[in-house]
């Protein structure tokens, strides 16, 4: 035995040499893709960006989710924009004027505009970006955001009129959603299905090449005709799994990042070299009911419940660094929000309110959850706990995402499972009309695509309609804060628990980031300060 | 042998079709409609209806299957639902990243593995022994999610010798191939083990070892070389599930490969791009398992002559 072992140990050896030798020779397979630089040691002068999944489409009339999204918006311009405050600003359109009847929008198209290959802007250019989303033909994913256009006028090369079937208040929102983006139509016709990987717009930036799940690389657009973007490059890069994300924050190879855990957030606050930055989002946490199930029809069990849930308790055990508690059913950043109060925590209360709908002794009830939602098991495992206190057995479900999304897409009231569901919603417009009205509205078909819940209130229909058909923006706040008072004190059409932090991290040395309460981080100020 | 061959090539056939059946009824049958999760949250009814067109889905089920096989006789997998490109391209662009970290891994797996059993076998219970064995199980039951990110916060963070993610150079490698094959070499290993000292025993050992054969020469050659067959059924076997399995480590270190994209895909209920994935990688494990009926029959000539 002891004279074979110096041998074993000598072949062992030899094998893991041999190996690691092999694994530095191995030859990755040949993709094309720009080179990106080794981690860390070489100054890079341009940002990289990380965030949890990758963009699913560069086509601003197709998109659905926020990260296409963010990287569409430094790509692309609308005629309308939010500022930092979410207040439509113009952007394309220099100005624009609304007419007695409310219904025709006339804008200004400003001048010098270029797309990125080179061809110019004007109002019929513009007309043909409606144009596409619009046409049924196209069957792009936004054309319903926009279906209250009724026609569109070129007056002349720099005025484009808009005339709407109905006077409706939100349009200069809708206009500044991402969706709204001015394309360039001819390019998308040559392209078809291609121009969703190989987008052409006015932005700052333009689209230089993209390795799906891996990176997608924008470069500086020099012929912008406003503030140029500081970094001639700006690079996106998804990394799925959150530590993975977070060590590549820490050791430099990337400059910035999203989707941060909890249990992370402590570590990287203390960081001296990394920035953590909060801004309240759009996006508010909260559980539905099936209004159409016993009890849940009866408006005092719903405020029960709302009584019996310990909200703050929630945010400081499970969000302290991410969310802080719901003061009404839209978050304070959205345009048109009232500030209704936190609803107390008072179990005695709900008994109280159980008791006069009939249920003295409770009930039993099943809340639905995913794990989707961050910490979606346990907020709801906090609910059930804190419900059983009033007397309300829950059983938990936790459900894949798309299991319980099946819950409502379309469902008609008897065909859905659900009782008390989690959710989690923010307008993308950033105006209470689409954060109210398809949520809660009575829909016409009797199905739940948009109203999961199938909430119905009369006056809230009335309330709602009155506010989306007037333009006049004071009196839509106040009947916006009519609503919200119904759906969430008076007939509650959810129990709105917290409000969401966007958390973005990011090297100190990462200037001018820009964070918009819609939960939209983008690059086109920013820049490495190399110094 | 010829016959043998044959014989087995023909056998994937039934199999690939089998699972293409099963795997494309699962799907129907689980809740969850791709075109409502395309759409987002906001969404309408009509706009999860366009969707639905678009992606042929709005066609009964046997069409849909029939149109999928049709298709895939011509070598047509289809779209991504996700993507719109064809799932044929999004496959061939992703499986070189997980073929590359399967082989490395099972190399050194094997390598580490066999040494190590080898040696533990040779030198029954003794300290070697115990702490090869024990080794070997901690890499068994030691999660590669765990193992990854373990490493890369040793590695990558605190000793900044390596990079954290990505696979755009040989030094991203690394990593992965160590989590892989840690699991890898601990089965390798108690499998060669065993295997030896079954092996050990027997009476032809003996008499090589009276012929007055050096201790290196029975081992090796001799010995080993009957143990082979468990040892390569084993390294085949853990070849092929990597193919298949390597999700977590491709998650944790954000390679693209095709273990993430099949998880993505029936997260996403991408029907066409869950077809082909779970289609090549099934394919490759038929593959992966003829080749080591083929070796038996090279490493035993027994086996050549039945």
């Amino acid at each position: 035995m002891t004279t074979r072992l110096p041998l074993v140990f000598i072949c062992l050896c030899l094998a893991l040499s041999s190996l690691t030798g092999c694994a530095q020779t191995a030859q990755p397979p040949k993709v094309e893709k720009p080179a990106t630089p080794a981690p860390a040691k070489v100054a890079r002068d341009y940002p990289i960006f990380s965030s949890t999944s990758d963009v699913v489409t560069l086509d601003p009339q197709n998109m659905t989710d926020n990260t296409s999204e963010q990287v569409t918006r430094m790509m692309f311009n609308n005629l309308i924009k939010f500022d930092d405050k979410l207040v439509p600003v113009p952007d394309l359109a220099e100005s624009w004027t609304v007419s007695s009847d409310q219904k025709t929008w006339t804008f200004k198209i400003r001048k010098g505009v270029k797309f990125h290959d080179g061809t110019p802007l004007n109002a019929s250019a513009v007309k043909k970006s409606f144009d596409r989303v619009l046409d049924a033909k196209n069957k792009l994913a936004r054309r319903q955001l926009f279906d209250m256009i009724k026609e569109i006028k070129v007056l002349d090369e720099s005025t484009l009129q808009i005339t709407t079937f109905d006077p409706f208040g939100a349009f200069p929102a809708t206009l500044a959603h991402g969706a709204g983006a001015i394309i360039n139509a001819d390019v998308a016709a040559k392209l078809g299905e291609q121009f969703a990987s190989n987008p052409n717009g006015t932005g700052p930036y333009k689209f230089t090449s993209w390795k799906k799940d891996q990176e997608l690389i924008l470069d500086r657009f020099d012929d912008y005709w406003g503030p140029k973007g500081v970094s001639k490059r700006i690079v996106y890069k998804p990394i799925v799994e959150a530590a993975s994300r977070v060590m590549a924050l820490e050791t430099g190879e990337v400059d910035a990042i999203s989707h941060i855990p909890d249990a992370d957030l402590m570590r990287l606050e203390k960081n001296p070299n990394l920035v953590v930055n909060k801004i309240v989002s759009n996006s508010q946490r909260q559980f539905r009911f099936h209004m159409k199930k016993k009890p849940y029809d009866n408006p005092k069990v719903r405020q029960a419940i709302s009584y019996a849930i310990d909200r703050q308790a929630i945010v400081d055990n499970l969000f302290k660094l991410t969310a802080v508690v719901s003061t009404g059913a839209l978050a304070p950043v959205t345009w048109g929000y009232a500030n209704l109060g936190v609803i107390p925590y008072d179990p005695a209360k709900a008994k109280k309110l159980l008791a006069e709908a009939g249920y003295p002794n409770g009930f039993k009830a099943t809340i639905s959850t995913t794990e989707r939602y961050t910490q979606g098991r346990e907020v709801a495992e906090v609910l059930a706990a804190q419900l059983k206190k009033v007397g309300i057995e829950c059983k938990i479900d936790v459900l894949e995402w798309a299991t319980i999304r099946a819950q409502w897409s379309g469902l008609k009231p008897e065909d859905c499972k659900l009782e008390i569901f989690i959710m989690g919603a923010g307008p993308s417009t950033g105006d209470a009309d689409w954060g109210l009205r398809p949520i809660f509205q009575t829909p016409s078909t009797g199905t739940n695509e948009n109203n999961y819940g199938f909430y119905s209130n009369k006056e809230f229909d009335k309330v709602i309609l009155q506010a989306m058909q007037t333009t006049d923006q004071a009196k839509r706040k106040e009947l916006y804060k009519r609503a919200q008072q119904i759906v969430y004190l008076e007939d509650p059409g959810a129990v709105w628990l917290y409000d969401n932090y966007w958390i973005v991290a990011h090297k100190k040395t990462l200037k001018d980031v820009t964070m918009s309460g819609l939960g939209l981080v983008t690059f086109e100020k920013a820049y490495l300060d190399t110094k | 042998m010829l016959r043998y061959l044959v014989q087995r090539i023909i056998q994937i056939v039934p199999v690939l079709l089998g699972v293409s059946i099963v795997v494309f009824a699962m799907l129907h049958m689980i809740p969850g409609d791709p075109a409502v999760i395309m759409a987002g949250e906001d969404a309408s009814r009509e706009t999860i209806q366009t969707i639905r067109e678009s992606m042929g889905l709005d066609r009964p089920i046997t069409v849909q299957f029939t149109v999928f096989l049709g298709r895939l006789l011509r070598g047509d997998l289809g779209k991504s639902i996700r993507t719109k490109l064809p799932v044929a391209q999004e496959i061939t662009e992703r499986y070189p990243y997980t073929a590359t970290m399967a082989v490395l891994a099972t190399v050194l797996a094997s390598a580490v593995g066999i040494v190590a059993g080898v040696v533990a076998a040779v030198n029954r219970s003794s300290a070697i022994d115990t702490i090869s064995m024990v080794i070997a199980l901690l890499g068994v039951s030691t999660p590669s999610f765990w193992l990854g990110l373990m490493l890369m916060l040793v590695f990558a963070l605190t000793l900044r010798w390596l990079p954290t993610v990505g696979a755009s150079t040989p030094l991203h490698y690394i990593m992965p191939t160590l989590t892989l094959g840690a699991q890898s070499a601990g089965m390798i290993a108690r499998m060669s083990r065993s295997a030896m000292l079954e092996v050990i025993r027997q009476d032809y050992v003996r008499t090589a070892r009276a012929k007055g054969l050096s201790e290196r020469v029975v081992i090796y050659h001799h010995a080993l070389k009957n143990a082979l067959i468990p040892i390569v059924t084993i390294v085949g076997l853990r070849f092929g599930g990597l193919l298949a399995g390597t999700v977590l480590v491709e998650s944790v270190f954000n390679i693209p490969g095709i273990g993430r994209a099949m998880v993505d895909a029936v997260a996403t209920r991408d029907y066409p791009m869950v077809q082909g994935t779970v289609l090549v990688v099934a394919a490759s494990f038929v593959l992966v398992n003829t080749v080591v009926d083929l070796m038996y029959a090279f490493i035993d000539p027994r086996i050549r002559f039945q």
